[in-house]
């Protein structure tokens, strides 16, 4: 007996062994993109699996509505049964960018991903991650380049090879609350129009308790995008922004002269007194949309959660000029391609998937951005999808008036600092930054000096 | 024992199971971690030797200096507050009927199960100088222009550890209720019967007798500060710039959102070092309070 009990444990324990090794080395298969019936292909008659990488989650807190729907138009494609499933792995906000990264280095990147595109990508080019979008192209019949204008192509094009197909274009809206200006004894006549008019009525208006505009600064934003909108203003602004991503000079004239004019906005009280509580996309529209701040500036990504009743309460105005700008801020909107879809060179390469990812492709660059668009949850870059769209019919709400507005007012698109740094390390620092500059823990000098030793250090590192 | 000694081979058959998956999941990364420490390496890319190239940065970069000041910072007031109102809490839960020692207990509890987001995510909402609470009431106090919590420099950090206090003061509490639990109850009869007052007791009897589990409690909060992370991260990033960042948001803004994870790798070897080394000295330091 005593023997049985012995030998029974030295079983026991060699399976409990055997089996914990043997699990640890079933997962080194490597990519798990898998081809579910073990077949050949979209077209073969089995179910190829296509992994998706997006930000489209329908879980956790604030789910947005162009998720639901996006998720629900994927239901829809693998109901179909056309030979393609796909499966959507999201990761919300900043996360996608980790679990990319994290997924590569694992070996277990997704087939497709729905990402932001420009300097983002570089890591990922360098090694040769992501496929050539330009054979898509040329491959796919529903995705047709000349459908995107040149310049949002070039966006993701990165030493001559294009990596990306544009998914969406970065809309901003600039507008104030009529009660809350009536309430301070403010008339349309005093709609702030240049720099200065802003700060004689910020104060007016956060004498009365409220926050003048909703711009703070958390993680950069929206700070980031109101900081371009005034060196974009400036003769040469654009310029100086394309050129940063391969001269790495971030102290330029322009750009040191709208630091300037951030750090007197920040002293002068036209941002939230508590610059990082109010920071960051949805704690800074919640300001505005709860009516406690007279002004608003955003973007399209936020336009979902605009209450319908509140429409008729705002009025969309341009960005306050700069008082000796040169190009005038009634003929441009802040906002360029914000963010788009690539593929996985070797998911492209491989035989047994290449229609299938073809299908799949095309189903998140053109399915998507139709029902996106006709959601009014984006606006798509590509020209196709957007004119035929009717946003004058009084059903897409903000993004309708901000659409008609655009149109009206012949307004065209201006590129940004975050997409024109090179690595993803200046980004988060030049962001980081501008927190400082919000919460006026610095000088517009000593951020100028900060962000451009920064921007040495790696240009010194890149060989550059 | 000498049965044990002469087969020792078969108890070793017993504990391969735990020392594999020690060895998988905990000395193997470390392992790794130390490797790509040394290495310049963008988590894509194949990792490049560099040498302590990424330490003399880390240790040069002035936003690292500010990073240990405010994790000491943070370490030392939990040490100060944690065990301190947690030893008061748990003597005063201690003198309480059963029942009550019950209800008290979950209570206190309560906000270390809670996720640290949404305890963070409640204090943002407390602090927001616009539409927060604690403000209103100190307006309504008459106090003019009270603080910006978490957008002021010299003050984001204290407002960024008072949840991080908050929150476990009610794990201590828990811990240290066990340890005075387990005290036999003559100690303070006879501490009754020689005319203890409470406070006497409380210093006389329950102080050194939970000095052990005090001790512990502290390499707990040691570790607890080394790897502190969701509530800076979820109030304000650890900024503005790094005025409220710990080694944990540091490193963490350093791996992924700068996308470099070989000076990533050297912050976490740093944070290792650091809590192995408090926790060893604190052990030795407490041996000397042991009862």
């Amino acid at each position: 007996m005593k023997k049985a009990k012995r030998l029974l444990a030295v079983v026991l324990s060699a399976l409990m062994t055997s089996t914990l090794i043997a699990s640890c080395g079933e997962s080194g298969g490597g990519n798990t993109s898998g081809n579910a019936g073990g077949g050949n292909g979209a077209d073969s008659g089995k179910t190829v699996e296509i992994r998706l990488l997006s930000g489209w989650t329908t879980s956790g807190e604030n789910v947005s509505p162009d998720s639901v729907l996006y998720n629900k138009k994927i239901d829809e494609f693998n109901a179909e049964n056309n030979g393609v499933k796909i499966i959507n792995e999201p990761s919300a906000g900043d996360d996608k960018r980790n679990k990319a990264r994290l997924d590569v280095t694992a070996n277990n990147a997704c087939d497709i991903w729905h990402f932001w595109g420009g300097s983002i990508l570089n890591d990922y080019v360098a090694e040769g991650v992501l496929a050539d979008c330009d054979a898509y192209f040329a491959e796919s019949e529903k995705v047709k380049k000349e459908d995107y204008a040149q310049e949002y192509i070039d966006f993701d094009v990165i030493d001559g090879v294009n990596y990306g197909v544009p998914f969406t274009l970065a809309v901003s809206v600039f507008m104030v609350n009529k009660d809350i200006f009536a309430e301070c004894g403010l008339t349309e006549a005093d709609y702030p129009k240049t720099v200065s008019d802003l700060k004689k009525v910020s104060k007016i208006i956060s004498d009365k308790g409220y926050a003048a505009t909703n711009v703070g600064s958390k993680g950069g934003n929206p700070s980031h995008f109101w900081f371009s909108d005034y060196v974009v203003q400036q003769e040469g602004g654009k310029e100086a922004i394309e050129d940063m991503l391969t001269s790495y000079q971030f102290d330029t004239p322009q750009n040191r002269k709208a630091m300037e004019v951030m750090a007197d906005m920040a002293a002068s009280k036209v941002f939230p007194s508590d610059t990082m509580a109010n920071g960051d996309w949805s704690p800074s529209f919640e300001l505005f949309i709860q009516g406690k701040a007279g002004m608003c500036y955003t973007f399209n990504w936020m336009f979902t959660q605009f209450p319908e009743e509140m429409l008729d309460k705002v009025e969309i105005i341009p960005v306050p000029a700069l008082d000796d700008g040169d190009i005038s801020t009634s003929t441009f909107q802040e906002g360029w391609i914000n963010d788009a879809n690539v593929m996985l060179k070797k998911s492209w390469d491989d035989p047994e998937k290449h229609d299938a990812v073809i299908k799949a492709f095309d189903f998140i660059n053109w399915d998507i951005p139709v029902a996106g668009a006709e959601a009014g949850a984006i606006v798509s870059p590509n020209s196709r999808i957007t004119e035929s769209i009717d946003y004058s019919n009084g059903e897409f709400g903000l993004l309708g008036e901000v659409m008609q507005w655009r149109v009206e007012n012949d307004i065209t698109g201006r590129p940004n600092h975050w997409a024109n740094c090179a690595n993803g390390d200046l980004q988060a620092f030049y962001q980081s930054t501008l927190d400082e500059v919000w919460a006026g823990s610095i000088s517009a000098d000593e951020a100028m000096t900060k962000i451009q030793k920064k921007f040495d250090e790696e240009k010194a590192k890149a060989g550059a | 024992m000498d049965y044990l000694r002469k087969k020792w081979y078969r108890s070793l058959i017993f504990v391969i199971p735990a020392l594999v998956i020690y060895l998988i999941m905990v000395i193997i990364p470390i392992g790794q971690a130390i490797y790509y420490s040394l290495c310049d390496w963008n988590g894509i890319s194949t990792p490049t030797f560099l040498g302590f190239e990424n330490y003399i940065t880390m240790f040069t970069n002035p936003d690292f200096g500010t990073v240990i000041k405010n994790t000491v910072i943070s370490t030392i007031l939990a040490l100060l507050i944690q065990p301190t109102v947690a030893l008061v809490f748990a003597f005063m839960i201690y003198r309480c009927a059963e029942k009550a020692q019950k209800v008290y207990r979950v209570l206190v509890f309560l906000p270390a199960v809670v996720a640290a987001a949404s305890i963070s995510l409640m204090f943002t909402l407390l602090f927001n100088s616009e539409i927060g609470p604690v403000n209103q009431i100190l307006t309504s106090l008459g106090v003019q222009n009270p603080p910006n919590w978490l957008s002021d420099a010299k003050i984001v950090l204290y407002s960024v550890i008072t949840p991080m206090i908050y929150q476990f003061i009610g794990y201590y509490v828990v811990i240290l209720l066990a340890g005075m639990q387990s005290l036999p109850e003559d100690i303070f009869e006879s501490a009754a019967l020689d005319g203890a007052n409470v406070v006497q007791v409380f210093w006389k009897i329950v102080v050194p007798t939970q000095a052990e589990t005090i001790i512990m409690c502290c390499v707990l909060i040691i570790g607890g500060a080394m790897k502190a992370f969701e509530h800076s991260y979820i109030m304000t990033w650890g900024g503005p710039g790094v005025a409220s960042s710990f080694l944990g948001v540091y490193m963490y803004n350093t791996t992924f959102q700068g996308g470099k994870f070989g000076m990533g790798s050297a912050i976490s070897i740093v944070i290792m070092v650091l809590a192995v080394t408090f926790a060893i000295l604190l052990k030795k330091f407490g041996r000397k309070f042991e009862y």
